[in-house]
């Protein structure tokens, strides 16, 4: 084997390991982009239209579709009196 | 951000972030020199990827990585110059003194941590295009193509540079022994 042969296995090795010690391990990736999605995105969910729709159709055919008397028990109870110390 | 839509853009941001965080991270260790200010610049662009979806979803692999690429290049040339000097001098063998796998013979540690740290002060004084390309090549796992190709230059160009860097570097650990 020649001076020069060692001297690139040499540096070979030593590249390898520079490498090795500066790429990022599996936990530091991981931490780096649960970081990242833990911060709120900016603007809106680009589906906030159909989601905001979805719920308004859901609500109109629900209450249109009901008879008088299960809407009757769908509506919010009137708030109880407040009873005096009498 | 929540629903469906969330779910799909999180899906797309973890794959971009699986297919392009080693090579991103690469280039910017051989733009800065540095390890910590590498990682504080790749948590920013993915930052800007996970804030901007619209910039690249949709886009096929080869322009959602010239993005990503475009925003670090950016980001490197704000940020990075004003710190590199001074993370420079943090000794190199401190940091690599805590990796030492257990049981193993603390001389040859010691001697492997000190080539290594002399290394490392060769590459940082590498000229920056040749230290990029080795870190795409060395530490991105990139052969002389990719790397042409994200650096916009013939393959030829990257295999000179390549040999030229291990060349100097060569040079540097015979004079440092």
């Amino acid at each position: 084997m020649s001076d020069q042969q060692l001297r690139d296995e040499d540096l070979d090795g030593l590249l390898g390991e520079w490498a090795a010690r500066s790429r990022l391990t599996a936990g530091e990736a991981e931490a780096l982009r649960l970081a990242v999605v833990r911060t709120r995105p900016a603007g809106l969910d680009p589906a906030w239209w159909a989601t905001l729709m979805g719920q308004v159709s859901a609500t109109v055919i629900q209450a249109t579709a009901l008879p008088d008397g299960a809407r009757a028990a769908l509506r919010p109870l009137r708030p109880l009196a407040v009873l005096g110390p009498g | 951000m929540s629903g469906p839509g969330a779910r799909d853009a999180e899906r797309d941001f973890d794959r971009l972030y699986e297919e392009q965080r080693r090579a991103v991270h690469a280039f910017l260790l051989g733009r800065t020199g540095d390890r910590e200010t590498a990682r504080d610049l790749l948590q920013e662009v993915f930052l800007r990827a996970w804030r901007h979806p619209d910039s690249w979803r949709g886009l096929p692999p080869d322009r959602q990585r010239a993005w990503v690429f475009a925003v670090a290049r950016n980001l490197v040339i704000d940020v990075h110059r004003g710190r590199v000097s001074a993370d420079a001098a943090r000794s190199a063998l401190e940091r690599a003194a805590a990796t030492a796998p257990p049981g193993e013979d603390p001389a040859a540690r010691a001697e492997l941590n000190e080539r290594v740290a002399l290394l490392e002060r060769a590459i940082r004084r590498l000229p920056e295009r040749l230290r990029v390309v080795l870190s795409l090549h060395v530490v991105g796992g990139l052969n002389s193509s990719e790397v042409a190709e994200l650096l916009g230059e013939p393959p030829g160009t990257v295999r000179y540079h390549l040999s030229q860097a291990r060349r100097e570097l060569a040079a540097a650990l015979g004079a440092g022994s």
